[in-house]
């Protein structure tokens, strides 16, 4: 098979970067002017955005769009999507 | 059964969970409530294997101290009380050694926390606004009947 049709897996960083960086570029400016708080599934192929209330919304109807796509999942006016409890901050 | 004991163990709450890939077949798990955990559930990825957990998304935590985590790989997934049904939700594919449920987990199963000196107990959130409402009306008619007492 061509090198170029062979897709790898990208890593967890490679999804939250291209997802950070399509944010940024497409849909930051708008949305933390209109619907800060929800949430936001970007397709790091497509940079297609889905967004819902919840993060389980969004992440469903984004693999509804496209079940074989890979998403990173952000939360609009926030550093993140969620907030970690202790164990998870502080777990080893 | 709308009422469930759980444990405290070194001070930390725990209950049982059924946590499932696809609303059918399940594994039983302890987990740590974490109120602190905006999430569903974080599962170790030892279990999420065993599971067949598979991981279409990534998200970025807000820890404790206030920084931002590496990111953690998401999947779909369901989970519940036992004898409950199922309910479905994001499982964060963790690194750590223990199951974790969070708030949207509570909301997710309509369950309310109760944290007492000697163990905890989840309920049904109906059940316990009706006892709310009940143990007021209760209130109420004793207040009533309660004789002012004469100047």
């Amino acid at each position: 098979m061509p090198k170029e049709l062979v897709h790898a897996t990208p890593s967890c960083q490679e999804i939250a970067e291209r997802g950070e960086a399509i944010y940024g570029e497409k849909y930051r400016a708008e949305l933390e002017k209109t619907s800060n708080g929800k949430f936001i599934a970007i397709n790091i192929a497509s940079a297609d955005a889905t967004i819902a209330d919840t993060g389980e919304d969004a992440i469903r109807l984004a693999l509804e769009k496209d079940p074989s796509g890979f998403f990173h999942l952000m939360r609009v006016g926030h550093k993140a999507a969620f907030e970690a409890g202790w164990y998870m901050s502080c777990a080893r | 059964m709308p009422v469930r004991v759980g444990s405290l163990v070194n001070g930390h709450p725990y209950i049982e969970i059924l946590v499932s890939p696809d609303g059918k077949k399940s594994a039983k798990q302890t987990a740590l409530i974490d109120t602190g955990f905006s999430g569903f559930i974080s599962i170790p990825i030892e279990s999420a294997k065993l599971m067949g957990l598979k991981a279409h998304a990534t998200a970025l935590y807000t820890l404790a101290n206030g920084k931002t985590s590496n990111p953690v790989p998401l999947a779909h997934g369901y989970a519940c009380l036992e004898g409950d049904p199922f309910v479905q939700g994001l499982f964060s594919i963790s690194e750590h050694a223990s199951t974790v449920v969070g708030m949207d987990f509570l909301i997710r199963c309509g369950k309310v926390l109760v944290i007492a000196p000697n163990g905890i107990v989840t309920m049904d959130a109906s059940e316990f606004e009706a006892s709310l409402k009940y143990s007021a009306a209760l209130g109420n008619e004793a207040t009533a009947k309660t004789p002012t007492k004469a100047k």
